[in-house]
């Protein structure tokens, strides 16, 4: 009897979970949930709510305790019923970890469906890039690269076609792809010709030095989605793109855009790798691209890998990372355009869903190589990862996500992240399954603190204008 | 004098509405080389 009452009154004392997160920013706090992605935002009133549960405690004393604070009894009930509603407050008796299972189970839900193709129809590249990621998977210096035959591309294609319930886009990939630019060409036509009821659309990314006349208007006429690789103005640009004679690439690349654009290319867009040089005159830059170039988007990628001990200086700090991604959202949302990289992130965190994966190599990307060789990323070639099978690894690639990750439990972005890029994690730690706490944790934490209190303001802004009579 | 409390859990719905990604007021035409992500969380991108 005497126990049966010791344990309702236990189960009756609150405590927040420990995915419960307490930020403050000048005078406003916010009360955050990593796994449901709930936020709330107020004054003191919530620090004190977080303080006072920080172990457990009856209810009725955590209300006389806010009472206390001068806060209206009502007002304080209501909160704690709207906090234990949301499961920002939750009873002893509750199961972290049984709610942390009911998470996981939307992992489950997560099909491995090719929806995009990449084709790496050239292993050469002209160019020596300093940061480049892909001359350590694939041999872009070779005097003889690898070039894919038409019979492999079209085999690809089929493949593609038959595997994916939904496909969307096949994007043409390298080294520099445009090195093997009748392949492209032919594969596109026999597309068009075999499967003309199929709503797919093109890309590529390429540095821009090899396009001329005839590749420009082939790609306006087939409505190419083009990347063009360039990190900034002439200065930033210069100091990462290289030939190999170590001259600058920028007067080849900004030509061949000149040309891509002439011929009516009307989604061109930049594509710049974030790193130390580039990063310290970001704003320069984007304005650079947008008043200029007239880009029809600006893409940001932080640089990933850098093996080259002399290159390691081109590693920005996280902070000026997260920083430069998200100026480049603030400027392009201005123009009513749109940025990637935060997109991604930022339509899970308002809509409450939880990111499980964030790149496509889990769940939809289908990487091909010359020979006809089928895996999940680009950085992987010649990795047990390919074969000419198909993805085989899908299932163990997938699970590789913070909610499955032991250290991301008490993460703050456990729900937002989406795990970092799986060849930096080999790159880091050794393995696929590594984490990246210095870089790409920080990167991320900084971009959800963002988000938290960039929602805040327009929440107040539109309030504000509400109230004005 | 007893302070009133602005705390506030925040809806989805207000939420998306200060954004022009996810508000429906607004249609976008996604023009971005990466669209992947986009295509992930559901949406169609529309190309110009």
């Amino acid at each position: 009897m005497k126990k049966r009452k010791q344990k309702e009154i236990l189960s009756k004392k609150l405590t927040h979970p420990n995915y419960i997160f307490c930020l403050k920013k000048e005078r406003n706090w916010c009360l955050y949930n990593a796994l449901t992605l709930k936020k709330c935002y107020g004054g003191k009133e919530l620090s004190a709510v977080y303080r006072l549960t920080n172990k457990l405690i009856e209810e009725e004393i955590l209300v006389r305790k806010l009472i206390n604070c001068d806060h209206d009894p009502e007002e304080i009930k209501k909160l704690i019923r709207e906090l234990k509603k949301e499961k920002f407050l939750v009873y002893s008796n509750f199961s972290g970890e049984k709610f942390r299972e009911k998470i996981k189970n939307g992992l489950k839900k997560i099909k491995y469906q090719p929806m995009g193709m990449y084709l790496l129809v050239s292993t050469g590249c002209n160019y020596r890039c300093k940061y480049c990621c892909l001359e350590h998977s694939i041999d872009t210096h070779s005097l003889q690269p690898k070039l894919m035959s038409f019979k492999v591309a079209r085999e690809a294609v089929n493949f593609f076609f038959k595997s994916s319930p939904n496909p969307q886009y096949i994007c043409f990939f390298g080294g520099e792809p445009l090195i093997n630019f009748k392949i492209i060409k032919e594969i596109v036509e026999y597309i068009n010709t075999e499967y003309p009821n199929k709503k797919i659309f093109f890309r590529i990314n390429t540095n821009g030095s090899l396009v001329n006349q005839e590749i420009a208007e082939f790609f306006a006429k087939y409505n190419f989605v083009i990347g063009v690789s360039i990190d900034g103005t002439k200065k930033y640009h210069n100091s990462c793109r290289v030939y190999p004679n170590d001259k600058g690439t920028f007067e080849d690349t900004i030509k061949g855009w000149h040309l891509l654009q002439k011929a009516g290319c009307k989604n061109l867009g930049t594509v710049a790798v974030l790193n130390s040089q580039n990063i310290e005159a970001v704003e320069k830059n984007i304005l650079f691209f947008l008043d200029e170039l007239k880009a029809d988007s600006i893409n940001f990628e932080p640089v990933g890998i850098i093996t080259e001990p002399q290159y390691l200086y081109l590693y920005p700090s996280p902070k000026k990372v997260a920083q430069a991604l998200v100026k480049n959202y603030e400027n392009l949302e201005s123009r009513g355009k749109l940025d990637n990289y935060i997109a991604r992130f930022l339509i899970h965190f308002l809509g409450e869903k939880v990111l499980f994966c964030r790149c496509g190599s889990r769940y939809g990307s289908l990487i091909i190589d010359p020979q006809g060789n089928k895996g999940p990323c680009f950085n992987f070639l010649g990795s047990v990862y390919f074969s000419k099978k198909g993805i085989t690894y899908a299932k163990e690639w997938k699970n590789i996500s913070p909610v499955n990750m032991p250290e991301c439990t008490n993460c703050i972005a456990i729900g937002i992240c989406g795990g970092i890029c799986a060849a930096h994690a080999r790159a880091v730690g050794g393995n696929i399954r590594s984490i990246d706490l210095e870089y790409s944790c920080e990167i991320m934490k900084e971009i959800l603190r963002w988000m938290i209190w960039d929602l805040e303001k327009r929440l107040a802004s539109k309030n504000e204008a509400k109230n004005k009579p | 004098m007893r302070k009133k409390i602005q705390t506030k859990i925040v809806k989805v719905r207000q939420a998306k509405k200060c954004y022009p990604i996810t508000s429906k007021a607004k249609t976008f035409i996604y023009t971005a080389e990466s669209v992947t992500p986009l295509i992930a969380a559901g949406k169609t991108p529309k190309i110009k």
